[in-house]
């Protein structure tokens, strides 16, 4: 007699472990995705400009022109939300849409921002390589059927995925998604997102190599004194992060303001722009990468370095104001070295003995831009320490990166991801706002310790405490840390009964213990936890019988109210 | 069966398998573009030295800039770059590059001597020797002993150019030592020792090289200079003589033959001479020198008959008053001492002449090496 052959059963796969899984899987399409990106980006370039690095006339000025009048065409009739650098968009996925990005626009953004760079707009892959990778997960994650509250973390991962392929830089990519998408570190979330940005980074240093974007000369600090040229720089790149908020706002309202058809011809007319400024200064088009690499050898006058600098704000902002499909990181970081190699060039005229080389200030000012203009100061300094692979430069990048934070917090208060996503109608939440507001704590609503019976108590002894006390309910300290309540009623009622000897050990010593709080949790913690108790009991971190305070539902409440009327 | 798992399960297969295909496709594409480059990369580098060969600098730093982007910044791409930076008078960008390089290859000795170069360019004497040493010291990659000791070399001219002799003597003292036998740059060292202060080491190397090959021409024009140099007279004659058969020599080199002979000629003092000869030639001296004081007492406006006048060259021409009456050859029989007191007035005019109206030529410049030099000059 045979045996029957046995069934095969389909487990169900924990939905954390399929989370990781997928992490990986998305990674690694994004990788893929990332790589032919950047691929199609270059022959494109090569393609429409021509293989010299200056471009010759007429095709500087027409081929920007011509491809994004292409690009604006495509974009309104086929693909209408690939405009945009993609960080909103996918934000708008995580906190709007349940995670959901449709497929169609990964491959609208992935089409048209390619010809937007590859023919000179002044935009980077960065922005919109993490909304491919975003736009991915949300894919597979629809396939998946996962959960709501999984899809709407599927989307950062892609992000983070997408990001850290073209930025060639994991560590970035992972915080700067979640300082500026999800703002959480919740462990379930960040292993994945690192994961995921891992697994990107890999398949693109597979395919095109583990260089770094830049060749950084090794940086060395020529003279102490050398920290307030930092300072200055990080001072000037505030400003200079203000004027290119500000401008984009400006241009954008402006132009969004237009009719509507002139919004399928306003791409190639910022291409005719920037085009016409090519023929000139030919290395605002584009991501400028490479120009990025000369600034740091040496290669341009003070004069030139700040024309650079102004120009490609100019160069940027009409092309992204204009609704072209592209990245702000690439022109950022061209902006900031610009700059850092400007306030070194200077800086040598005035004191040629105590300044560093050059490479090092185009590379802080890098970071001072982006912690000025994208506010994400702590992925700023994670960032040019880990392009430069080199730890000593951390000192004057925290200097001038914050510095820059602060002056551009100080005279515009809304970043400029909530600016765009203002202007687009849409309300969502601000990563820098949650970072910054007022935590209100457990100790702003706890009360006092009146009275504390303990386990050890008769009925008898309890009452006669409890009974000069306006409370009605007390906590017990029964033995091993653990706490209880008792109402003042109950012990009455046993008083009444003839157990007026009995511990209170053996009244309430079998009711589960109270959860305590510490002073310094957030107040939502005690909400989580206080459900229908009457008290908690508040207790010192370093002795867990040590009470500070007790709290009630009724006090976190107060101190809700007090806190939105001090705001 | 759970549906959704059945559903997640498929999904999962999908994406695994789906893997392969998209893996090819970007492996696919990633080589057709990673040719491309390399294609693009080739042309721009021979646009950019066909520029650099014709002379167009500028252009080919630009031809080449876009080379060393498809390269991936190739070293090897970026070293033409440099050659081009040079050329077309980039020196900070062509140092910037250099020292992208040097981040990367700390030990080469192109890199190091490139840095040398452009440092010696630039005056710095501090960083050109750094580098030099280090190019010296540095990893090459083909001929590295021959590359050592061309690098040397080159390190000891630009030394003595910059007037730095003593640190040039040091080098091509080491590099003398380092030389095989044989080896073309012999007789280069040798007169760079020659120019450089040291001339009995060039001597040495001369007669090394002269060993080998008596008729050895530089060798013989060098040894010849050495010898002169160290005071060898006779040497010198010998040696510079021998090169004026072997070929033509320059008006330098034929003026020194020529003070060699009259140094040998002039000398009184040379050995196995009779008394007569003796005799003869210190009067001949003395009539030179005499000669001289007079010229030279005109060109500075210098009464050489006024009693009163304290003028070194008036008590010289007294001092010749008195002593002429004693120059016959009788009196050179009869005193052993009229010959140094001659000799001594003699070496004193030149010396004074010299001081006061210049450097002298022919004879003059003979007797008044012959003061410097001593007794020793020898036929």
């Amino acid at each position: 007699m045979t045996t029957p052959p046995r069934r095969l059963h389909i487990k169900s796969l924990p939905e954390a472990h399929l989370f990781l899984l997928l992490a990986l899987v998305i990674g690694i399409f994004a990788g893929l995705s990332v790589v032919c990106f950047r691929i199609l980006i270059e022959w494109l370039r090569i393609w429409l400009l021509g293989s010299a690095l200056l471009p010759a006339f007429p095709r500087v000025v027409v081929v920007p022109a011509a491809a994004g009048l292409a690009v604006g065409i495509i974009a309104l009739a086929l693909f209408p939300r690939v405009s945009g650098s993609g960080v909103n968009q996918t934000k708008a996925a995580v906190y709007i849409y349940d995670g959901y990005i449709p497929f169609r626009t990964v491959v609208g953004k992935f089409i048209t921002s390619a010809i937007a760079i590859g023919s000179g707009q002044s935009l980077g892959p960065e922005d919109p390589s993490l909304q491919i990778g975003a736009g991915l997960a949300s894919l597979f994650g629809r396939k998946l059927n996962l959960s709501r509250e999984k899809m709407r973390l599927v989307a950062p991962i892609g992000a983070a995925a997408g990001l850290a392929a073209a930025f060639n830089s994991p560590i970035t990519a992972v915080l700067f998604v979640i300082e500026e998408v999800i703002g959480t570190w919740s462990a379930g979330v960040l292993g994945a997102i690192l994961l995921a940005a891992v697994s990107a980074t890999v398949v693109s240093q597979w395919f095109l190599g583990g260089e770094p974007l830049f060749r950084v000369p090794a940086y060395h600090l020529a003279h102490s004194s050398e920290l307030i040229a930092y300072a200055i720089l990080g001072a000037i790149g505030g400003f200079i992060s203000l004027a290119m908020v500000k401008l984009v706002m400006y241009l954008r309202t402006r132009l969004r303001a237009m009719p509507r058809w002139s919004w399928y011809l306003q791409p190639a007319m910022a291409g005719l722009a920037i085009g016409i400024i090519g023929l000139k200064v030919p290395q605002v088009m584009g991501a400028g990468y490479d120009y990025i690499d000369h600034a740091m050898r040496e290669q341009y006058t003070w004069q030139m370095l700040i024309g650079l600098a102004l120009l490609k704000i100019v160069a940027t902002a009409m092309s992204f104001s204009s609704g072209t499909p592209g990245g702000l990181f690439a022109p950022t970081l061209f902006i900031g070295a610009m700059l850092g190699a400007a306030v070194c060039a200077v800086e040598r005229m005035v004191l040629p003995g105590i300044t560093g080389p050059m490479g090092a200030y185009a590379l802080i000012g890098m970071g001072t831009l982006f912690a000025g203009f994208l506010r994400a100061p702590m992925t700023s300094v994670f960032m040019i320490v880990e392009i430069s692979g080199d730890y000593s430069i951390v000192l004057p990048v925290m200097i001038s990166n914050t510095i820059a934070y602060l002056i551009a917090r100080r005279f515009q208060h809304t970043a400029i991801f909530e600016v765009l996503s203002h202007q687009d109608g849409i309300i969502l939440p601000s990563m820098e706002e949650q970072r910054e507001a007022a935590v209100q704590r457990v100790e702003l609503a706890m009360k006092g310790v009146d009275v504390v019976c303990t386990g050890a108590d008769t009925v008898n002894q309890a009452l006669a405490r409890v009974n000069a006390a306006p409370a009605e309910h007390f906590l017990v300290a029964l033995q091993g840390d653990h706490w209880t309540t008792i109402s003042k009623q109950l012990l009455i009622s046993l008083q009444a009964e003839g157990s007026s000897d009995v511990p209170l050990q053996a009244v309430v010593g079998f009711d589960p213990p109270l959860p305590t709080l510490h002073p310094d949790q957030p107040l939502d913690a005690a909400l989580r936890v206080i459900h229908d108790r009457p008290l908690l009991p508040v207790v010192h971190r370093a002795h867990a019988s040590r009470l500070v305070g007790t709290v009630t539902l009724e006090d976190v409440l107060e101190a809700y109210r007090m806190g939105a009327s001090a705001a | 069966m759970d549906p959704v798992a059945v559903k997640r399960g498929g999904v999962l297969a999908v994406l695994l398998v789906a893997l392969v295909p998209a893996f090819a496709f970007t492996s696919l594409v990633t080589r057709l573009y990673h040719q491309r480059e390399r294609v693009l990369a080739e042309d721009w580098l021979r646009r950019g030295e066909a520029a650099l060969g014709s002379g167009r600098p500028d252009e080919a730093v630009d031809d080449l800039r876009t080379a060393l982007v498809f390269s991936h910044e190739a070293p090897s791409f970026r070293l033409r770059l440099v050659d081009a930076l040079v050329q077309a008078n980039h020196p900070v960008e062509a140092h910037a590059q250099l020292t992208t390089l040097l981040d990367q290859q700390p030990g080469s000795g192109t890199i190091n001597l490139q840095l040398a170069r452009l440092a010696a360019r630039a005056g710095d004497l501090q960083e050109a020797a750094r580098y030099y040493d280090s190019a010296i010291n540095g990893i090459w990659d083909a001929n590295a002993e021959e590359r050592r000791r061309a690098v040397r070399l080159e390190f000891a001219s630009w030394l003595l150019q910059r007037g730095e002799p003593a640190r040039a003597q040091a080098q091509l003292i080491a590099l003398s030592a380092d030389l095989p036998p044989g080896s073309p740059l012999e007789t280069q060292v040798g007169q760079m020792l020659v120019d450089a202060g040291s001339p009995r080491r060039a001597s040495e190397l001369f007669a090394d090289v002269l060993r080998r090959n008596p008729r050895d021409p530089a060798a013989l024009e060098g040894a010849g200079v050495a010898a002169f140099q160290l005071g060898d007279y006779a040497a010198a004659r010998r040696h510079l003589a021998a090169a004026a058969q072997t070929h033509e020599l320059s008006p330098g080199r034929r003026d020194m033959l020529e003070t060699a002979t009259s140094v040998l000629t002039l000398n009184p003092f040379a050995r196995r001479l009779s008394s007569a000869e003796r005799s003869r030639r210190s009067r001949s001296a003395f009539g030179i020198a005499r000669a001289r004081l007079s010229e030279c007492a005109q060109t500075a406006g210098v009464n050489l008959d006024d009693p009163e006048s304290t003028d070194e060259m008036r008590a010289l021409s007294a001092t010749a008053d008195q002593l002429e009456p004693q120059l016959r050859p009788p009196a050179f029989a009869r005193d052993s001492d009229l010959l140094d007191s001659v000799m001594t007035l003699v070496f004193r005019v030149e010396t004074a002449t010299a001081a006061r109206c210049g450097q002298p030529r022919g004879a003059d410049l003979a007797l008044l090496l012959l003061g410097r030099e001593g007794r020793n000059s020898d036929q």
